[in-house]
């Protein structure tokens, strides 16, 4: 088993599923205990509609997957804030526009669309050295504002108009999360997919709500279950030579599978729903 | 605390939400160390009102000034740090990560200000809170898994261990059984009684009000109607 570690590309791939595991993680948590989960597909959507924009233009399609997902953070935030809409409706106006600009680019983009297909699909195993660094500063910096903003964060999370009450600066934490969203997706691009990304970003999130009454726990128990879930994947791709983006997503479902069976929670949401019957 | 100044001086004040104009020209004064009540029908703009008072909707025109700090022109981080609001009991997931000690220890976090993590004194501030509302026990509990009554006094604790100069208390009553309700209403008496923290009631229930007050304030379509001894109100 040992031997997957003398394989370059393997190599690569190990340190790119250990990074995309805790970047996405980190912002797992935040969307899952903010309930906006499907930030995730928005922000994805919005980087590859970014990323197609590039291979249109000929340009570099990371960079314009990134100036794409901060656009849609630019535009969340505010739409969210106005009050009109719930978060989830801005969400859904937001991941819209971008479905359908990925589509229309996607069908004017000249000759065969297997770069651009790989954008959905993702291959960690041909990621890129510069790929490989952009997911280690985005997990590097999730971590760094987690530990620094964690108070802000927490509170936010709670209770956002009392953060404000109490004088935190509730809406650029938000902002904050929204941006670090987008910075995360695009990051994983190459590596985990535009698709299965949001599976990374909410399955071992979801997975650590289940087992823990402590923000703190839970930050480290999504990213173990992140990066459990990036290995597990790769190992059962290596050994059965199956495609390894749906293995590790498959892997995390199975985490999430396993924390749902175990979790102490159960008992509240079993004693919630009786005494809503009584 | 005594203080030269009225904890609340509002005259000819406008505000409201985006644009629009909730409260209507409203004058009054409340003294230090007061506790007063705010009464009317829903929608008559009382808790747009504490909103005002905390600085989070501002002031559209008239002046108004808060423990000595102009609304207009001071920083509302200060105002909100000395300024603590207890709101109606939240709706909260009984599985959220989040203990009822971490909920009090955020009455600090205003304090600290960015990049600064709680220390000893703000362990112990909220430790005291805690014993005040009588809820030591209840500190490692997840917040979610408390009755309503619990987490009301868990958010008055986390309001007390801001250590505030001013307590804002919106519907604190609000959903609670009437064993609740007696707990929190002889929480605030005794704090008002042993620090003569001057503290804000709005609420719809008019014998809290006429047992807790000095003074209650009537609004009606954004503006006061009337401001009559808590005597005059139990007997209208």
């Amino acid at each position: 088993m040992l031997e997957i570690l003398n394989d370059p590309f393997l190599q690569r791939a190990i340190l790119a599923t250990f990074f995309a595991g805790i970047a996405c993680s980190v912002v797992g948590v935040l969307v899952v205990t903010m309930r906006i989960s499907f930030l995730g597909v928005c922000m994805s959507h919005a980087a590859f509609a970014g990323a197609l924009f590039g291979l249109v233009i000929s340009a570099n399609p990371m960079w314009l997957a990134i100036i794409a997902s901060l656009v849609a953070a630019g535009a969340l935030g505010p739409l969210a804030d106005r009050g009109d809409f719930a978060p989830d409706t801005a969400i859904g106006i937001v991941f819209s526009s971008a479905l359908g600009v990925s589509f229309l680019l996607l069908s004017i983009i000249p000759g065969p669309k297997t770069e651009a297909l790989g954008l959905l699909w993702g291959s960690v195993l041909t990621v890129t050295t510069g790929s490989l660094y952009l997911l280690a500063a985005v997990a590097a910096g999730a971590v760094l504002l987690v530990k620094l903003f964690f108070k802000e964060i927490q509170t936010v999370i709670f209770n956002r108009e009392l953060a404000k009450s109490l004088g935190l600066p509730a809406t650029w934490v938000f902002y904050g999360i929204l941006v670090l969203s987008g910075l995360t997706t695009t990051a994983s691009l190459n590596a985990i997919g535009g698709l299965l990304v949001f599976s990374l970003i909410v399955n071992p999130a979801a997975a650590a709500y289940q087992l823990t009454y402590s923000l703190k726990r839970m930050f480290i128990i999504a990213a173990a279950f992140g990066v459990a879930s990036g290995w597990i994947g790769l190992m059962i791709s290596w050994k059965l030579n199956l495609p390894t983006g749906a293995l590790i997503i498959l892997a995390s479902c199975m985490l999430f599978i396993l924390a749902n069976a175990l979790s102490p929670k159960r008992r509240v949401r079993k004693s919630t729903v009786e005494e809503g019957e009584i | 605390m005594i203080t030269q100044h009225p904890a609340v001086k509002f005259a000819n004040v406008c505000a409201g939400y985006k644009g629009s104009r909730t409260l209507n020209d409203i004058t009054l004064s409340i003294d230090t160390g007061q506790i007063i009540g705010i009464s009317g029908p829903n929608g008559s703009g009382k808790t747009t009102l504490l909103r005002v008072i905390q600085g989070l909707i501002p002031v559209s025109s008239g002046s108004a000034s808060v423990l000595g700090l102009d609304l207009v022109s001071a920083s509302y981080r200060e105002i909100r740090c000395k300024a603590a609001c207890v709101y109606q009991t939240l709706d909260i997931d009984p599985r959220m990560p989040i203990t009822a000690g971490e909920v009090v220890m955020m009455g600090r976090y205003g304090r600290l200000g960015l990049f600064r993590h709680p220390g000893k004194p703000d362990r112990d501030a909220a430790a005291r809170a805690l014993e005040r509302v009588d809820a030591v026990h209840l500190s490692s509990r997840p917040f979610g898994q408390l009755s309503g009554g619990e987490q009301q006094r868990i958010n008055l604790a986390r309001a007390l261990a801001q250590e505030p100069n001013l307590l804002l208390l919106d519907e604190p009553t609000t959903f609670l059984d009437s064993e609740s309700q007696r707990r929190v209403r002889n929480i605030v008496k005794s704090v008002h009684r042993e620090t003569g923290l001057t503290t804000i009631v709005v609420s719809h229930d008019a014998e809290m009000l006429a047992e807790l007050c000095d003074q209650i304030i009537v609004m009606k379509r954004g503006s006061v109607v009337d401001v009559i001894s808590s005597k005059e109100f139990a007997d209208a």
